[in-house]
């Protein structure tokens, strides 16, 4: 699929307007044309005639001609950008469809941030892809096309003399024009650098605070002004430059109609009508030559855009592909798993079995694997060889939302939406469902503060969850794995933010979920693992330690050392 | 009328030197008027042609036209650019005045301005306004001002040549004036519809990102994408609505300055035929006329550029006119009176809430003497990281004072209250920089660090390790929001940065959480050292890491239950006790039990 292929794709979400844009394009030129023809009876006929009435009628006339075209213009309008709009609704919602089904890694990268940064404008630009190509390329051609027809019919000669310098216009308009593309990019990386650091700021600002350094941060951003002015000075001096030449070079034929013109009524070889006609038609000229320079300079910036935007559509659809099958156990194999951070290796070989229902407490250091692990089963990530079962199903030929509706999973840090709190539990707000959620909230002892909350359920909790406290947060995050109902329950340091007596009230409303479930429980805190049934001490991606408390406290290893750091201090 | 009121406000915010403007002025006369000359030559020139003058005359007069036009017009251009960089100058120097005075202003904003805005996706949308402010400003003079006055030069050269001609040119143009008032309304509100609309795309999106693990594992990607295409729907209407009254003024304008033409033509011609008129005139008239119409377009056009960067001056006033957190009077304290007694703290009937009717800090009262280590335990919610955003200024108790060294803190300038202060928070957010400047963050004088000190400190937080197996070592950037990093070695680098900073009071929260047992037992000897010589506050869980502290606080519900050393608090039998049951019950269970 090439890129207009790409484009044609969104742009005939609006085709029932495109057709319509088309005939009114063909409506305005056959209506505006002639206009300067009117002119011409009147100074060469009607005048001289003495007839003032015949000239009123003239007057009229072209009066009605040009508001005509103008009320075609605003239709026009109207149904160009029924186009455009149409067009950038499908394209936005594509962008947005693929960023949101990319696979995860991509998220981690910023890979997918980055593209957010740019998908308005992106949009905005491919949709000036459609518009300009209206507007700035067949409108004016067909302008020019008609102009010089009735030119050379009037006066072939002077036609000729006139329409020579045209091209001779054009070349000039775009030496100039690209000498300023230079410019034009520079201002744009500096004003995204600008906004850059903005966000970086912004999203800093309790660091910043608490370290009273908003003078050095404001400083740096007055510096990345500075320059980004200075940039934009030196593009616009040359963007005006270039406007004054253009404005001199335009003149040219102007002068050359004129001058002849002048000296052919003179010699009586054309009326004074004919050249006054020629006058306007050159005037008429000229915009569609000024339109044909802009749009040729934009398509570049255009055409990334559009190619951007593309990049994006193209991102993988990690939903594609895969079966939905009916997972009915929470049993896990892992068979010969090997996985690497680009050369880095973690895990090497790694096997495993979960029967269904086991209690599984993943400990070790940091960078141990851990985390990798547990995103490897929700399929985040995937083994670079090897097998993972999920059920006695291969995980790789399942599609991910079959695979994540199986499991559910209670995230360190548990970010929130910045929507009410049944929207955050349930996702919808629709309030039938309340009795179900106030089940969940007090099997997850997270009833108690929400219904010291005004609102209620109807609460909203802000960006990023940051009016609830950490604990808080963790406690909507066990209800709504509660309301998920899943088989398989990964917790990645689900209790680390808790305090000791909150943990106890959930370690209890945890057993409660987790009976009869297959989890995975990442944790630090021994009291949350001491419960488990079976104990996997993961160090450099390898299992050095498999067992459960009793005999890994035996075995007086890296368990046992663990342990040891742990109750020191307390007993 | 509320535009012209804009205008006031654009120039205000230009602070243009009235030097610079005069000059820009008088630049700006000169050049247009050397257009203006142009139809009375070209009067001449078709006078002429029925002069009974012989070819060879004609020839020259011909000549002697276009070379003077042609020179009139180079003139023209060059001086204009002589005046760009002037006029472009002052343009960006009024936006750069808004960018400043805004971002001057939004860093200073409360703390909780942050809270409840998707303040990091607005970033974009508050550059954008600005943008527009910038082109409103720089349009004013290229494009409005400049129209402006050759319309006055080219209209005045019309009244003067033919009256009654100038006079129908001048009952026409408030007729365009009122067409336009209607449709402009429209507009105005549109345009504000399309950036709310826009900005809540983007926030929604940005925000699918930031919870991007829920998203995924919840797979709400549909439901998202169904947001976002009804407000991509509404997005588009807006959109087109806003683009149609925009080409309908257009259009009104056009259809008025045609209807003058042809009026003109008409009654020109009718003069003409009567005699009162000659035909080169006549011919030389219509010219002017057409030359009016390109500025007045512009005016008029300008007058759509106004319109949507008032919306958006508008929204940008909004958050300027928002109170920064350090307006308040009373914070003129620049020093410490007693610095070198050290840092006491006092806290006298504190009353705190986020909301009217959630109270988060109650009637809460302690002191610590300077160089005691406090620590504060209790219940997720019962208001101990608030204790810390009180005492950092980032938020203000409604009643009670907290003293620093026997000063009210909110007597304190902010900046004096948080250079004694020192903090690391259980989420670690860190600039998207190199490692180096994550640290440099922590130092008065950035320049005067050497790096052997950078390692130094990072060693004490034990951050020395991960840090050198980078390849780019110091120079390593973290990534948006320190992505790169685990959240235990962005724990680390917050303590090695808060040591470099080297403050009197220390306060913690949760600051080892990320952290394996290890790891965390290393730091917590390092943070032992560090804790030693200074007034400090310690929020943590693992009761193992605060049973050495000079105090231990239990707070509830915002309140103090209990208070005392550990072997005191254990001996009282309360909340305390359960918590430490609580969390070694785990083992001592299994230990009864085997």
């Amino acid at each position: 699929m090439n890129m207009f292929q790409f484009l044609w794709l969104h742009i005939r979400q609006g085709r029932g307007f495109l057709w319509q844009a088309v005939v009114l394009i063909l409506l305005m030129a056959i209506v505006n044309i002639p206009l300067p023809m009117l002119n011409k009876i009147g100074l060469d006929y009607l005048i001289p005639a003495g007839d003032t009435l015949s000239l009123i009628t003239l007057g009229a006339l072209a009066f009605f001609m040009r508001g005509g075209a103008s009320a075609f213009q605003v239709l026009q309008n109207y149904v160009v950008h029924r186009v455009m709009a149409a067009m950038g609704h499908s394209l936005r919602c594509s962008m947005m469809h693929a960023m949101l089904h990319a696979p995860y890694p991509l998220f981690v990268s910023g890979d997918i941030s980055k593209h957010i940064g740019r998908l308005a404008s992106d949009v905005e630009h491919a949709e000036g892809f459609v518009f300009d190509t209206i507007r700035f390329f067949i409108r004016p051609i067909c302008m020019i096309l008609v102009i010089s027809t009735i030119m050379l019919v009037l006066d072939w000669q002077l036609a000729v003399l006139a329409l020579i310098f045209s091209p001779a216009c054009l070349l000039v308009g775009f030496r100039l024009r690209f000498a300023l593309e230079d410019a034009q990019k520079e201002v744009l990386a500096k004003r995204q650098a600008l906004q850059y650091n903005v966000t970086d700021i912004i999203e800093n600002i309790r660091a910043i605070r608490c370290f009273a350094r908003e003078d050095r941060y404001q400083a740096s951003i007055d510096a990345e002004v500075h320059s980004y002015t200075d940039t934009s000075i030196t593009f616009a001096l040359k963007q005006q430059t270039l406007q004054a030449f253009t404005h001199i070079i335009l003149l040219l034929p102007w002068l050359l109609v004129v001058c002849i013109g002048s000296y052919r009524v003179f010699h009586h070889h054309m009326t004074l009508g004919d050249m006054m006609a020629f006058v306007v038609f050159i005037e008429l000229l000229r915009s569609p030559l000024f339109q044909f320079i802009y749009f040729w300079s934009e398509m570049k910036a255009r055409l990334v855009s559009s190619k951007r935007a593309r990049e994006v559509c193209d991102l993988p659809d990690e939903y594609a592909n895969g079966d939905s099958k009916p997972l009915n156990t929470g049993s896990i194999s892992l068979n010969n798993v090997c996985f690497a951070f680009g050369s880095t290796p973690l895990f090497s070989n790694l096997s495993l079995d979960i029967p269904d229902g086991q209690r599984v407490a993943l400990v070790g250091p940091s960078g141990g694997g851990k985390t990798t692990l547990s995103n490897l089963l929700i399929g985040f990530v995937h083994p670079d060889s090897g097998s993972i079962k999920i059920d006695g199903h291969a995980s790789a030929a399942l599609n991910p939302a079959c695979l994540r509706q199986h499991i559910g999973m209670v995230f360190q840090d548990n970010p929130m939406f910045d929507g009410s709190i049944r929207y955050n539990l349930l996702f919808t707000n629709d309030p039938s469902q309340d009795e179900k959620i106030w089940a969940a909230l007090t099997q997850a002892e997270a009833r108690e503060f929400i219904e010291e909350l005004t609102g209620g359920l109807d609460t909203t909790i802000g960006t990023r969850g940051l009016k609830l406290s950490g604990g808080q947060r963790q406690r909507l995050a066990i209800a709504r794995v509660l309301l998920k109902n899943p088989r398989i329950v990964i917790m990645d340091e689900a209790t680390s933010s808790l305090d000791s007596l909150t943990e106890q009230r959930i370690q209890q409303a945890m057993d409660s979920m987790l009976a009869g479930r297959t989890s995975v429980t990442i944790a630090h805190r021994l009291s949350t693992i001491v419960a488990a049934d079976r104990i996997l001490y993961l160090e450099n991606g390898r299992i050095i330690e498999d067992g459960n408390h009793a005999e890994l406290l035996k075995r007086q290893d890296a368990y046992y050392r663990l342990y040891q750091t742990q109750t020191d201090g307390l007993i | 009328m509320k535009i012209f009121q804009f205008l006031k406000d654009l120039l205000q915010l230009a602070q243009l030197r009235q030097r610079n403007f005069v000059y820009l002025i008088i630049l700006i006369i000169c050049a247009e008027s050397l257009l203006a000359p142009t139809p009375f030559l070209f009067s001449w020139l078709i006078a002429s042609l029925n002069a009974g003058l012989s070819s060879q005359e004609i020839i020259e007069i011909i000549c002697l036209f276009a070379a003077a036009t042609f020179a009139l017009n180079l003139g023209h251009a060059l001086i204009t650019i002589a005046r760009v960089r002037l006029s472009r100058r002052f343009s960006l120097d009024a936006a750069n005045n808004l960018r400043h005075q805004f971002f001057c202003h939004l860093v200073r904003l409360p703390y909780g301005y942050f809270l409840n805005h998707q303040a990091g996706g607005q970033a974009t949308s508050w550059l954008n306004d600005i943008d527009d402010v910038d082109k409103a400003i720089a349009e004013l003079v290229n494009v409005a001002i400049t129209s402006f006055i050759r319309l006055l030069i080219f209209g005045t050269a019309l009244f003067l040549w033919n009256p009654s001609i100038a006079g129908l040119a001048l009952v026409m143009m408030p007729l365009t004036v009122l067409i336009q008032r209607r449709l402009r309304a429209t507009v105005h509100k549109r345009s504000r519809e399309k950036v709310d609309l826009r900005e809540a795309l983007s926030s929604t999106i940005a925000e699918a990102a930031n919870t991007i693990s829920v998203v995924k594992s919840f797979t709400l990607e549909s439901l998202l994408h169904k947001h976002l295409h009804t407000t991509s729907e509404a997005y588009q209407l807006a959109d087109v609505s806003i683009e149609t009254s925009q080409s309908a003024l257009r259009s009104s304008a056009s259809v008025v300055l045609i209807f003058t033409q042809y009026m003109f033509f008409v009654f020109g011609g009718w003069l003409v035929i009567g005699g009162e008129l000659n035909v080169a005139d006549f011919l030389a008239q219509i010219l002017l006329i057409t030359m009016l119409i390109e500025p007045l377009n512009n005016v008029l056009q300008y007058y759509n550029v106004l319109t949507q960067s008032h919306a958006s001056l508008h929204r940008i006033q909004e958050t300027l006119d928002l109170p920064t957190e350090d307006n308040d009077e009373r914070r003129h304290v620049k020093q410490l009176t007693d610095a070198n007694a050290g840092a006491s703290l006092t806290f006298d009937q504190v009353h705190f809430r986020y909301h009217e009717d959630i109270p988060l800090i109650e009637d809460l009262s302690l002191t610590l003497q300077a160089g005691e280590t406090l620590a504060i335990v209790g219940p997720s919610g019962s208001g101990k990281t608030t204790l810390f955003h009180l005492l950092l200024g980032l938020y203000h108790a409604n009643s009670g004072t907290i003293t620093l060294a026997g000063t009210d803190i909110s007597t304190l300038s902010l900046e004096t209250l948080r250079h004694h202060v020192g903090v690391v928070f259980q989420e670690q957010t860190l600039l998207n920089t190199s490692i180096r400047n994550n640290l440099l963050l922590g130092a008065d004088d950035p320049e005067s660090i050497t790096d052997e000190q950078l390692w130094h400190i990072l060693s004490l937080a034990h951050a020395n390790d991960f840090v050198a197996s980078f390849p780019d070592a110091l120079d390593t950037v973290v990534g948006l929001n320190g992505i790169r990093l685990s959240g235990g070695q962005r724990q680390r680098l917050a303590i090695a940065r808060v040591i470099l900073k080297n403050p009197d009071v220390l306060l913690l929260d949760e600051a080892t959480s990320a952290l394996d047992s290890v790891s965390e037992l290393h730091i917590q000897e390092a943070l032992n050292d560090v804790l030693e010589s200074r007034t400090s506050i310690v929020i943590a869980h693992r009761l193992s890491t605060i049973v050495h502290a000079d105090c231990i606080v239990v707070l509830e519900h915002g309140r103090i239950r209990e208070q005392g050393t550990h072997t005191e608090l254990l001996e009282q039998g309360g909340v305390y006790k359960s918590l430490y049951d609580a969390q070694v019950e785990g083992f001592i269970n299994w230990e009864a039990s085997s």
